[in-house]
């Protein structure tokens, strides 16, 4: 386990170094994944507007955290306010941070005129590249860790045998976001939002299996399992809407090209 | 020409069929794998036994002694919820949560949580004078001089605050600092799980 690594005389949290390079990564991704969703003549503008549109929520989400954070103890902060600055990331309040800094996405690529089916899409890959990033983090503080198992590419944790099973999410993660790459041309607008949830949900309902201390509900069902296959159950009925209306666009064009057939070939009559 | 244009372009995505067809293996083969992976409950009672320096493991014992000469065992202090902070002189930030510390100290004492400061190697006359003289500290200093205990929480970065449960389990461990009182606080309800009503 590495908590903290040491280089230069530094001692940083390895937390917070996977939560930056997630940030890095996942907006690195996003972005070139938004630039080869758009039109030519729009690239360089979705792409600008993309990347505003990230930092602004990022910046946003963090403020709100904080303030969440610090409304929650206001009589404290009331006593002294120059604790409002700490830049420690133990003072903020994740919940309320993410669904400010979705809203302020979500607002900012409207005004720009970005497409959110596109700016959905872009999202997708980027998550899909953090998630990679920050399992590597939770491999190194011990976070999330596995069962025990006496498989020969088990880990010893605290004195057990344990499966690595942060390895085995950054492994899902890295093949979803190249899948989802790979996909990126010929998808249709919000597809890949969806099959990122349904790839996401699937990969954490096989390995929750093998973490261990999870929540668990009655008769040991673990909690994260059930989410996890209702999310991928939603994920599929989505993929099932698109399919039929990329089916419908198909049949209207091929009936458009028939008309169009039937018209010349009368006209040549 | 219609039909060559649909053989040319095909539809992108596989049938709306085959996607409602995976849902309901989806259902029947996730129910399986969700009654197959259920957690035994000798597997979460074994899990729970275990002493670790780490999250949801019971915290591991020691025995040290106070600045004043009282030999402390941790697992005396079980049923109380507990903030160990492992700490030095040395260390800038140390300092500057101690008074945050002593106030946690004040104010969730009479809830029945101690506040543990483990001191990392120094002697008894240096961290008396630190913290009793300087800082004005009134909760309990322990003596960690070998670094034993130290190295045996995994202590890498000073300060270091773990916070145990009244089950003697690590709720949270907090690397660095310094943290203020708001934060101490946070973290202090989450181990106090059921506020007793003050004993004074």
């Amino acid at each position: 386990m590495w908590p903290v690594i040491s280089f230069a005389g530094l001692t940083i949290s390895s937390n917070l170094l996977a939560a930056v390079g997630s940030l890095l990564v996942g907006s690195e991704l996003a972005l070139r994944a938004i630039t080869r969703l758009a039109p030519p003549e729009k690239q360089a503008g979705w792409s600008q507007a993309f990347n505003q549109a990230f930092w602004s929520a990022f910046l946003m989400g963090l403020a709100g955290a904080r303030v969440s954070f610090a409304l929650r103890f206001y009589r404290l902060y009331l006593d002294a306010l120059q604790l409002l600055w700490s830049p420690r990331p133990g003072a903020l309040d994740t919940g309320p941070g993410l669904v400010i800094a979705v809203i302020v996405f979500l607002l900012w690529v409207r005004r720009k005129r970005v497409p959110l089916a596109g700016a959905a899409d872009a999202s997708a890959v980027g998550a899909a590249g953090a998630l990679a990033v920050l399992s590597l983090g939770r491999f190194a503080t011990g976070a999330g860790y596995g069962s025990p198992t006496d498989v020969p590419w088990g880990v010893d944790l605290w004195g057990v045998q344990r499966h690595p099973v942060q390895l085995y999410e950054f492994g899902a993660a890295v093949l979803v976001a190249a899948t989802l790459w790979q996909k990126l041309a010929g998808a249709l607008p919000g597809e890949l939002f969806w099959r990122f949830l349904l790839y996401a949900s699937l990969s954490e309902f096989v390995l929750a299996a093998f973490r261990a201390n999870p929540a668990t509900w009655v008769l040991g069902i673990r909690v994260s399992q059930v989410v996890a296959l209702a999310l991928l159950l939603v994920a599929l009925y989505a993929l099932a809407f698109f399919a039929q209306m990329d089916k419908g666009a198909q049949a209207e064009t091929a009936q458009n090209v028939r008309a169009t057939d039937d018209s010349v070939a009368s006209v040549r009559r | 020409m219609a039909d060559e244009l649909l053989m040319v372009n095909k539809p992108r995505m596989m049938p709306a069929r085959y996607w409602r067809g995976l849902m309901l293996v989806a259902l029947v083969l996730g129910t399986g794998w969700i009654n197959y992976s259920r957690l035994p409950a000798g597997a979460v009672q074994g899990e729970q036994a275990r002493s670790a320096a780490t999250v949801g493991f019971l915290a591991l014992d020691f025995i040290l002694t106070t600045t004043d000469g009282v030999t402390l065992r941790l697992s005396d202090l079980r049923g109380k919820p507990v903030v160990l902070n492992f700490w030095a002189t040395w260390c800038p930030p140390c300092p500057t949560e101690m008074p945050a510390l002593e106030a946690l100290w004040q104010q969730y004492q009479p809830y029945g949580v101690t506040v543990l400061g483990v001191d990392q190697g120094e002697s008894t006359a240096t961290v008396e004078r630190f913290a009793r003289g300087m800082v004005g500290t009134t909760f309990p200093l322990l003596l960690d001089t070998d670094l034993h205990i130290g190295s045996l929480y995994a202590v890498r970065a000073l300060p270091t605050t773990v916070f145990i449960d009244r089950e003697g389990r690590i709720q949270e461990i907090r690397l660095g600092g310094p943290l203020n009182l708001p934060m101490l606080v946070e973290s202090v309800e989450k181990i106090v799980a059921q506020k007793a009503a003050p004993e004074c």
